[in-house]
C-alpha cells in the first residue's frame, strides 16, 4: 500500500524520469492510478510483477514476460499498444550485458 | 598622541599572531591618523582591492538600553537593521552588528551609508553611538567608547584603537581593574602588553579578543539573528472534531506564516501544529521540511499530509502554529535547479516530492545512494539522508571497470550454496579488502550460469571454501 501510494507521487510529481516498483500483486484500480500518475508527471513507471499475473488485464502501455529458457533467459511481449504480441526473438548475447 | 612608533611596536609584538597579518606586510603605507572618516583614496589599488574584499562591520550600541527589556528589545531593532543588510548580528547586553561591506556601493559611499543607519535610529529616537571598522570587535569599542569613527582600512585600527580606554573592551570588572593596577588604562597600552603573559594572566581569550580586533584573526559571528519564530493561534468557535475541517482552518494560518517568512528573506525547516483540547494534553504536530522553505504550497502540503494521518484524541478547541527557528533563505537556488531534473509536467520540485514521501513513510524510509570506491561490493556503496540532489549527483561516480563486471542486483546478505556451482562463465576475480575495519573479505568471485538462464555473481570464500551467491546480473 505505501509501495503504491509512493510510486505514484514519485510518477506524477514530474521531478522523476522513471520509477521502478517490485510487488507480489496489486488491484486494478492501482494499476490506473499508476498510469495516470506517469502521464501527468511524464515520467517512465516499470512495475515487476510475479509470473503468475500475466493473465490479468492491465492498462499499461507495454507488458513483458521474461521467463526462464535455456540456454538464455526468454523474452515476450504480452502486451504493446498498436502490436501484436508474442515471443521476442533477442539478440544473441543481449542478456551478457547485465541490464 | 598615538605614533607610528606605536604601530611598529605592536606589530613586532604581534607577529606571533597565528594568522598571518596581511595589513602589517606593507610597513611603507602611510598612517595619516590625523584624517578622521574614510581611507584616503590614495591607496595603492591592489591594496584597496584587498581591504575592499573585507568585511566591514558597523556597530552601534544603545546606551538607554540596559535599563530596558534588553535582548527582546535588541530583535525589533534587528528588524530595523535588516533594511541595510542582511548580516546582522546581536550583541548582548546593549549592541548589534552590520557587516554592511556589500551595502556600502549601493549607498553611494560608506559615509552615506553609515549616517542613513544612524537616522533610523535617530528616527526611533534612540540615544546611539555608531563606529565602522574592518572587525567586529574594533567597531564595537569604538562605537562603545562613543568615538563615531569610520574606519575601512585595517592598517589603520592599531593607531585608531590606541586611544581608547580599555573600558570599552567590556572585559569584566576584575580583569581591568587588574589591567589598571599594571598602569594599563588605553588600548594601545594593552596592545604593547606581552602576548605570552598576557595570555597567561588574563587567558588566552583577552588575547584573542585582541586579535579579533586587529582582523589578525578571523572571528566568525553567527550572522542574521532575527530569532524570531511565526506563532500565531486561532481560537475556533466551534470545538473541531475532523482533521479535514483544520486543514480548511490552517490555510490562511499558512499563509500568513508564508507571507512572514518571505518578508524576512527566511525560511523554516520544521514547524508545529499544536492543537489544544477542552479535557485533554495538547497534540503536538511536527512537520520536518527536506530544505529550508518559505513557499506556502510547501508548507500547506506537508501539514495537510501529516493532517491527514492525524487521529484527533479528542476535539480541538484552538490551534496555534509555530514555525521553527528562521534561518537564511539559502536554498532556493537548489529548488531552482532541482526542478530542471523534471521530466515532464508536474509541478513539483525533488525537494517537494521527498518531503511528502517522509511525512508518511518517516525519514529513514527515503534516501539516496551513493557509490563509495571499495572494493568489497557490500561497501561500495553508501545511503546518503541528505537530498541535495544535484550535489549527490554531480559526484564523480566509481565505476568498477568495465573487465569487472558487477551485477546490477546485490543481495543484502550474501546466500549460501550447498554445492559447488558447475557452470563458470567467468572468474575468478580475487577480492581481498577490508582488513582494517573488521569485516575483512578474502573471497573469489564467478560468473555462474544456472539452469534457466539466469546469471549469478557467486563467490567462494578463501577461508572457508564455501560457496555463495553475491548478485544477480540478469
Amino acid at each position: 500500500m505505501e509501495a503504491l501510494w509512493a510510486a505514484e507521487q514519485a510518477l506524477s510529481s514530474g521531478v522523476c524520469a522513471a520509477v521502478l516498483l517490485w510487488l507480489k500483486g496489486t488491484d486494478d484500480r492501482w494499476l490506473r492510478r499508476l498510469k495516470l500518475a506517469a502521464e501527468e508527471g511524464g515520467a517512465l513507471g516499470v512495475l515487476f510483477r510475479p509470473e503468475r499475473h500475466r493473465f490479468e488485464s492491465s492498462p499499461a502501455v507495454l507488458r513483458l514476460l521474461l521467463s526462464q529458457g535455456e540456454p538464455e533467459p526468454r523474452l515476450s511481449l504480452l502486451k504493446v499498444q498498436g502490436g501484436r504480441p508474442g515471443p521476442i526473438e533477442p539478440e544473441p548475447g543481449v542478456f551478457e550485458q547485465g541490464s | 598622541m598615538p605614533s607610528r612608533a606605536l604601530e611598529s611596536a605592536t606589530a613586532d609584538l604581534f607577529a606571533t599572531a597565528p594568522c598571518p597579518a596581511p595589513a602589517e606586510a606593507e610597513p611603507a603605507s602611510p598612517a595619516p591618523t590625523s584624517v578622521p572618516g574614510l581611507v584616503p583614496d590614495a591607496l595603492p589599488s591592489a591594496r584597496r582591492a584587498r581591504v575592499r574584499a573585507q568585511p566591514l562591520w558597523y556597530a552601534v550600541v544603545f546606551p538607554q538600553l540596559e535599563a530596558l527589556r534588553g535582548a527582546a528589545m535588541l530583535e525589533r531593532l534587528c528588524l530595523h537593521a535588516l533594511k541595510f543588510t542582511p548580516r546582522v548580528s546581536i550583541e548582548i547586553p546593549n549592541a548589534l552588528l552590520l557587516e554592511i561591506r556589500g551595502s556600502v556601493k549601493l549607498f553611494g559611499s560608506l559615509e552615506t551609508l553609515h549616517a542613513g543607519i544612524d537616522a533610523a535610529w535617530h528616527h526611533l529616537e534612540l540615544e546611539v553611538s555608531s563606529a565602522t571598522a574592518p572587525s567586529t570587535l574594533a567597531a564595537l569599542w569604538l562605537a562603545r567608547a562613543g568615538r563615531r569613527e569610520l574606519i575601512e582600512d585595517p592598517s589603520l585600527l592599531a593607531s585608531r584603537l590606541a586611544e581608547l580606554p580599555i573600558g570599552c573592551t567590556a572585559w569584566d570588572g576584575e580583569r581591568l581593574r587588574a589591567l589598571r593596577a599594571l598602569g594599563v588604562s588605553r588600548v594601545g597600552e594593552l596592545l604593547r602588553l606581552p602576548r605570552a603573559g598576557m595570555a597567561r594572566r588574563f587567558g588566552a581569550a583577552a588575547v584573542l579578543e585582541l586579535d579579533i580586533a586587529l582582523t589578525r584573526q578571523a572571528a566568525p559571528r553567527r550572522s542574521f539573528v532575527p530569532r524570531e519564530r511565526f506563532r500565531e493561534r486561532f481560537d475556533f468557535e466551534m470545538e473541531v472534531e475532523t482533521s479535514a475541517y483544520l486543514q480548511k482552518a490552517l490555510e490562511p494560518l499558512v499563509g500568513r506564516c508564508a507571507r512572514f517568512l518571505r518578508e524576512r528573506q527566511a525560511g523554516v525547516q520544521t514547524l508545529e501544529l499544536r492543537l489544544a483540547h477542552r479535557a485533554h494534553a495538547r497534540t503536538r504536530v511536527r512537520v520536518g521540511l527536506a530544505s529550508i522553505t518559505s513557499e506556502q504550497h510547501r508548507l500547506t502540503s506537508v501539514l495537510s499530509q501529516k493532517l491527514s494521518q492525524l487521529e484527533l484524541a479528542a476535539p480541538a478547541t484552538s490551534m496555534e502554529l509555530v514555525s521553527g527557528p528562521l534561518q537564511p533563505l539559502s536554498a532556493v537556488s537548489l529548488d531552482v535547479f532541482a526542478r530542471q531534473g523534471g521530466a515532464g509536467g508536474g509541478s513539483d520540485t525533488a525537494p517537494q516530492l521527498v518531503e511528502r514521501l517522509r511525512a508518511r513513510l518517516g525519514d529513514e524510509a527515503v534516501y539516496g545512494v551513493r557509490s563509495v570506491a571499495e572494493h568489497r561490493p557490500e561497501a561500495a556503496w553508501q545511503r546518503v539522508q541528505e537530498l541535495r540532489l544535484n550535489a549527490v549527483l554531480g559526484q564523480p561516480r566509481h565505476e568498477p571497470p568495465a573487465d569487472r563486471p558487477r551485477p546490477v542486483w546485490l543481495l543484502d546478505e550474501p546466500a549460501q550454496l550447498l554445492e559447488e556451482p558447475e557452470l563458470v562463465e567467468e572468474g575468478p576475480e580475487r577480492i581481498e579488502s577490508g582488513w582494517w575495519d573488521g569485516k575483512g573479505v578474502a573471497r573469489d568471485y564467478y560468473i555462474v550460469r544456472r539452469m534457466g538462464g539466469a546469471r549469478l555473481w557467486v563467490f567462494q570464500e578463501r577461508r572457508s571454501r564455501r560457496w555463495f551467491v553475491h548478485g544477480v546480473f540478469a
